[in-house]
């Protein structure tokens, strides 16, 4: 059965605590590139929590969105690479491919959610801080481009696991690194192809929407915005 | 006063058979700029490319300004030399030399930059197809492939429209010098005799690559407007980008044509060649793109105010109310306000004037390249995302030295070869 | 053909060039084989020279452009990759690949035609003498029948400097 990856996240539940970002941080060997390349609008988190004010002081009205890569369908970033390196996988996922990418960084212009980040220098790991590594994913040299892959290492171990158990997957497996970290459950995985699974459930919510869906791209992670006590989306 | 076909031809070889005695420190000190940027450069390559000012969001920025700089300075020797070589214009008849050169020496120093900017530039070659061992070819979807294949397309087309018609004067070297430089012109010259079959066959290649060459250019700066405008980035998602890139790449392909006249007129003594009459008619020529110009600025503006979308009018305001509105406002004195009057009073068209004219056409078009393309990354669609860029010293020393390999490649190409074409002028006294 | 066989005459002054072209025609000497060497091209003497260029053209730029097609569609073929929900032969970008090679043709084949047309880099049967840069015009035949050698000789005399 040919799969369908997609994510919805439940912006009620998310409480902006940044568990997702770190361990994504942790799982895919993201650098973290000190103070001064932070300065310089260099970070490099693969998702990162946006936190808007509604209004002011006693009543701020916090809400936070989590944005990371949305794998879209019809992915502004993909067709301008030279080298194929932005790709379009058969699961629907936006595959890069760290080794053809020789660091034109059309693609981070092109992608309407800056959701892709660009290795400026090599990244270093003070020792002994190198030995957190995640063996699973490869470590990018300089000059290339990398994002959010919906913890593919992990989506490849689980199928692979169940066809050697010959078997099919089960919900809830694989499991992103954010997802997994995720306390209050505001993000969730699963296969958009089957019409039963927890995220088309909540993708085909009257709740609803795609972030940014008016520009035609087609993002597999469906939004579904905060209802506050009056039955209000505020 | 006009000459004859001797004089002509004793003015025009003067500057090759004889090195002014100013070209050797001048050729010097611009190589020495040149090695400091191409210092930096490797300094940038062995470092990383973070040694450049770009981050997230602005991804491209000083880089890819001159990129798109140099290939509109390009446009100058083309279209001048090719529409006025069709329309037999005879005016054309000194400057046509000086414009293919500009071309070709711009187009070098444009195509460096992709280079430049890449951040694994030594897999460069990547983008060319090849069969290899992976079974992977380059995507041609992608407005970069296109650069590659049109820019060299142009590359080679102003190298051989430059080429044909310095083969005769290659021949008129080989016989006016002696010893080691009479054999290199002589196999320079392909041996050219001159027999009329062979005028014949040159003046209708000529004919046929000014003819080849005009699409092709026109063709060249609409791919390189379509590195931005095939990206849902606000204003840079806009049909108009070919059009007005074409028009801004002609616009300063002329002014910097203009400039490099003026200081071949003083440094070669060519002012009775490079005459008044030439600048006059450039300046007419600069009058209309600087009129053209105002009005894809204009339109493209118009369509961004009125439809009111969200990020576009952000952009919008950004460049003409916020943080980049000095920057704004200089690229519109500096290519509409200030050249209007220049050039189309008569009384100040003259070569002080166009010259005027044209240093602020340039500074203006560089500007407008640089925020055509900051603005818009600056401020994409979501807020998080939003950034600035300032450049730092690697970015500025290279721009600078790209500047100095432009003059220190005109300087060498005109103690090479005569920057006028002796014969065509000869020829124009016959008729 | 041998170097040493041609026969020149030096033209300095106007109107001993259509001298000379005249007395090789009444020597016997058909249009085709008499030779004008100048420094800038003299209409009257070039236009009578064919040019086949522009059909070669048009076909160099029809290989270039199909070349560009199929460079184009046949790698995107052969390795499918689809990207941004774009179809795997996109015949849009395809067509801009195969505009530019076609051009691409065209500018080579321009280029190609001349050299072989103009004879270039030429083996240097004509002969090259440095006054033609002043603005003499060398008018004779390249390779004069020995039979006719001296009858031709004879009509230059007067004209100018003969060679060789």
């Amino acid at each position: 059965m040919s799969h369908r990856w997609g994510m919805a996240v439940d912006l009620d539940r998310c409480t902006g605590c940044g568990a997702c970002v770190i361990a994504c941080q942790a799982e895919n060997n993201v650098p973290t590139v000190g103070e001064q390349a932070a300065q310089k609008n260099r970070l490099m988190h693969w998702i990162r929590i946006e936190r808007y004010y509604e209004s002011e002081f006693p009543n701020p009205r916090v809400k936070f969105r989590p944005v990371l890569c949305q794998q879209c369908d019809n992915a502004p970033c993909e067709p301008v690479c030279p080298t194929y390196a932005s790709y379009h996988t058969s699961e629907g996922l936006n595959g890069q491919v760290y080794n053809r990418c020789i660091g034109t960084r059309y693609c981070g212009n092109a992608c309407p959610y800056t959701v892709r980040t660009f290795n400026f220098f090599n990244p270093v790991w003070d020792k002994p801080l190198q030995l957190q590594l995640n063996p699973d994913v490869s470590v990018r040299p300089v000059g290339v481009m990398e994002k959010c892959t919906f913890c593919v290492q992990r989506i490849k171990a689980s199928e692979i696991q169940a066809s050697a158990e010959n078997r099919e997957l089960r919900e809830g497996e694989p499991t992103p690194a954010c997802v997994e970290s995720c306390g209050p459950r505001a993000l969730v995985f699963g296969d958009l192809s089957d019409p039963d699974s927890e995220v088309s459930r909540l993708a085909r919510s009257p709740r609803g929407s795609m972030l940014l869906g008016e520009l035609g791209t087609k993002p597999k992670i469906t939004y579904l915005p905060r209802e506050s006590s009056d039955g209000q989306n505020r | 006063m006009v000459k004859t076909a001797d004089e002509i031809q004793r003015d025009l070889l003067r500057p090759v058979i004889q090195t002014p005695r100013r070209a050797i420190p001048a050729m010097v000190g611009l190589a020495l700029l040149v090695l400091v940027g191409f210092s930096a450069w490797m300094y940038q390559v062995y470092t990383g490319i973070g040694v450049a000012g770009i981050n997230r969001p602005v991804f491209w920025g000083f880089y890819i300004t001159n990129f798109v700089f140099w290939i509109g300075i390009s446009h100058a020797g083309t279209l001048i030399s090719a529409i006025l070589r069709l329309s037999n214009a005879n005016w054309r008849r000194p400057i046509t030399r000086c414009a293919e050169v500009i071309t070709v020496f711009a187009l070098l120093i444009g195509a460096m930059f992709p280079l430049i900017h890449l951040g694994r530039p030594w897999l460069a070659f990547w983008l060319a197809p090849y069969p290899n061992q992976r079974g992977l070819w380059p995507n041609y979807r992608s407005p970069l492939l296109w650069d590659f294949f049109a820019i060299n397309t142009y590359l080679i087309g102003s190298l051989i429209f430059l080429m044909l018609p310095i083969i005769p004067d290659c021949a008129l070297l080989r016989d006016n010098l002696s010893g080691w430089r009479s054999k290199f012109y002589a196999v320079l010259c392909l041996g050219w005799r001159g027999t009329q079959k062979q005028w014949r066959q040159l003046e209708a290649a000529m004919h046929i690559m000014a003819i080849l060459i005009i699409p092709v250019a026109v063709s060249v700066h609409s791919i390189v407007s379509w590195d931005f405008a095939m990206t849902p980035v606000p204003m840079w998602h806009s049909t108009i980008f070919a059009p007005y890139f074409v028009v801004g790449a002609i616009f300063s392909g002329i002014a910097a044509l203009i400039i490099a006249m003026v200081f071949l007129r003083s440094s070669l003594h060519l002012e009775e060649y490079l005459n008044a009459h030439c600048f006059d008619n450039l300046g007419q020529l600069l009058l209309v793109m600087s009129l053209l110009w105002l009005y894809f600025i204009f339109a493209e503006r118009l369509t961004t105010w009125y439809g009111n979308s969200k990020s576009e009018i952000d952009v919008l305001w950004l460049t003409v109310r916020g943080p980049y509105r000095h920057l704004f406002w200089v690229m519109v004195f500096c290519n509409f306000v200030i050249p209007f009057p220049l050039l189309a009073i008569k009384k100040l068209r003259t070569i002080t004037g166009t010259f005027l004219a044209s240093v602020m056409v340039v500074i203006g078009m560089w500007i407008e390249r640089y925020l055509i393309i900051v603005p818009s990354l600056s401020r994409k669609f979501l807020p998080y995302a939003w950034g600035t860029y300032r450049p730092t010293w690697v970015e500025i020393t290279i721009t600078g030295a790209t500047f100095c390999t432009m003059a220190l490649l005109y300087l060498l190409f005109s103690k090479l070869v005569p920057v006028v074409s002796v014969w065509e002028l000869k020829a124009g006294l016959r008729e | 053909m041998n170097p040493e066989n041609g026969v020149y005459v030096l033209c300095s002054e106007p109107g001993s060039t259509e001298r000379a072209v005249s007395a090789l025609l009444s020597a016997g000497m058909s249009r085709s084989d008499i030779v004008v060497i100048s420094s800038v091209p003299l209409e009257q003497y070039a236009q009578s020279e064919k040019v086949r260029m522009p059909w070669l053209v048009f076909a160099g730029a029809v290989l270039g452009g199909i070349g560009g097609f199929l460079l184009a569609s046949v790698t995107q073929k052969s390795y499918p990759i689809t990207t941004g929900g774009m179809p795997v032969v996109t015949l849009w970008t395809d067509g801009i690949i195969t505009y530019e090679l076609a051009m691409l043709g065209a500018i080579l084949t321009t280029s190609v035609v001349f050299l072989l047309t103009a004879r270039l880099p030429a083996r240097n049967r004509l002969p090259c003498d440095p006054q033609v840069s002043q603005g003499k015009v060398m008018v004779g035949i390249a390779s004069a029948p020995d039979a006719l050698r001296n009858n031709i000789i004879e009509r230059l005399k007067g004209i100018g400097e003969i060679r060789p």
